[in-house]
């Protein structure tokens, strides 16, 4: 956020214990009022609010995580399913400037790239180390910068075809999302089945040629992948996904998993 | 990979559920747990926990990335429905969604990046160092949802006290924890 605070009002120290209050939301409602018209003209009060805040935004860490029962998310998601969303017209994330994200990606690559800069120091002696913390500093770069990517083609309201699980697997779900930077298309899938380490899953593109493959990508593990394919469907043609022998086939032999019309 | 949780969002806002129940995956422990310590009841817990990700459904449109994390949008979001149901138990008016008048957080770098477990663990340890009468005095603020009058009412303790304390109280915890940032962060 860039809203700026300037020194209007003089500083009043009694307003410090309003601070403290108001940011854990225990101030009196008779205080508020007085409070906010102090704050909006006082740049030191706002800062301690916002780092009062963020005290704040920690103290629910400080709890144990808990279990919860398995209806609870069947309830939400038939819940979810009978209110249908009114899609946002406006993106909510600016493609063209620089955005939090991106800020905050920012930072964990400059935290990374200390972290790894520093190791790199101590692994001149160890060369194997050293390649393989630099191919894994690759890796969440890499990851990052498809994220961002993604990001910025979804908040420009790029194109998106849904693709729905098979009686092999009726439980995952994907999406194609085409990238209006012109990039290959993305491939988001989710609940997609465990396989074993000599399986993986390969996307096709199917059209009136045959299918052709897209690209090969880890085993599902019950969370959410994002990748890019690699190769572009065209209108009519379909993104459909198989499991295949590991890394991958010149052609698909195994059941579709996966499947959705472009 | 797996996706950030501002572009599952960004996949809410377009409407896509399936992308809410990943975010469900992610942070449905986190929400339970405060659900759960601020109400004491696992059946209570788990319908706010059930309404609040509703809540993220109904409401996307008004997340702004800028404004902060998801997970923090999220656990705001089930704090306040767990003070709703709180102050309606003591016959208390409602709070209302979300507070629109705090300026956003701006967290160390440390503590963005740190684990869950990590955070548990350094957030835990800096509520201990607290004399217990200022722990009590944040405990009573955030967990029960009191207003400093209603600590000074249920403590006994005069109102003038209550506000001293939750300054304190805040003053440290914002100390330790910036001091410990650092040390995150070289673990990093």
């Amino acid at each position: 956020m860039s809203r700026r605070y300037e020194q209007l009002v003089p500083h009043d120290d009694s307003m410090e214990e309003l601070a403290a209050a108001f940011a854990l939301g225990a101030i009196e409602p008779g205080e508020r009022g007085q409070f906010e018209t102090h704050l909006a003209g006082c740049a030191r009060c706002s800062a301690l609010v916002r780092d009062y805040g963020a005290v704040v935004t920690l103290l629910p860490s400080s709890v144990d995580q808990m279990d919860v029962s398995l209806d609870v998310r069947e309830r939400l998601m038939a819940d979810v399913a009978t209110e249908p969303r009114v899609p946002a017209v406006e993106p909510r994330v600016a493609p063209t400037e620089p955005t939090p994200i991106d800020r905050a990606r920012t930072r964990r690559f400059s935290l990374s790239g200390l972290a790894v800069a520093a190791l790199v120091v101590v692994s001149l002696s160890f060369g194997y180390w050293n390649y393989r913390l630099q191919s894994e500093l690759r890796d969440v770069q890499q990851a990052a910068r498809l994220d961002q990517e993604f990001v910025a083609a979804l908040a420009a309201g790029a194109p998106r075809y849904t693709l729905s699980g098979t009686a092999e697997a009726p439980s995952a779900h994907g999406a194609v999302v085409i990238d209006p930077a012109g990039g290959q298309p993305f491939l988001l899938v989710g609940d997609l089945p465990s396989l074993p380490p000599d399986r993986t899953y390969q996307a096709w593109v199917v059209g009136a040629a045959g299918p052709v493959d897209a690209g090969v990508f880890p085993s599902g593990s019950g969370g959410s992948h994002l990748t890019r394919l690699n190769q572009a469907p065209r209108a009519g043609e379909t993104v459909a996904l198989t499991v295949e022998p590991a890394g991958g086939v010149a052609a698909p032999t195994g059941q579709i998993v996966l499947a959705g019309a472009i | 990979m797996e996706p950030s949780d501002e572009a599952l969002m960004l996949l809410v806002q377009q409407g896509d559920g399936q992308a809410l129940g990943t975010i469900y995956d992610r942070h449905h422990r986190v929400a339970m747990g405060l659900a759960y310590r601020m109400l004491s009841s696992r059946e209570s817990a788990e319908e706010i926990v059930q309404e609040s990700f509703l809540a993220v459904w109904r409401l996307a449109g008004s997340y702004h990335v800028e404004r902060g994390r998801l997970k923090d949008w999220l656990l705001q979001i089930v704090r306040n429905r767990c003070i709703d149901r709180l102050r309606r138990e003591r016959g208390f008016g409602t709070i209302g969604e979300i507070d629109p008048a705090l300026p956003d957080p701006q967290l160390p770098e440390a503590w963005v990046v740190a684990s869950q477990e990590e955070l548990r663990q350094e957030v835990s340890a800096a509520l201990a160092l607290l004399p217990a009468e200022q722990r009590e005095a944040v405990d009573l603020a955030y967990f029960s949802g009191l207003s400093q009058q209603e600590i000074s009412d249920r403590t006994g303790t005069p109102l003038g006290t209550v506000k001293g304390r939750m300054r304190l109280a805040m003053d440290k915890l914002r100390q330790t924890l910036w001091t410990r940032a650092p040390s995150l962060e070289a673990r990093g």
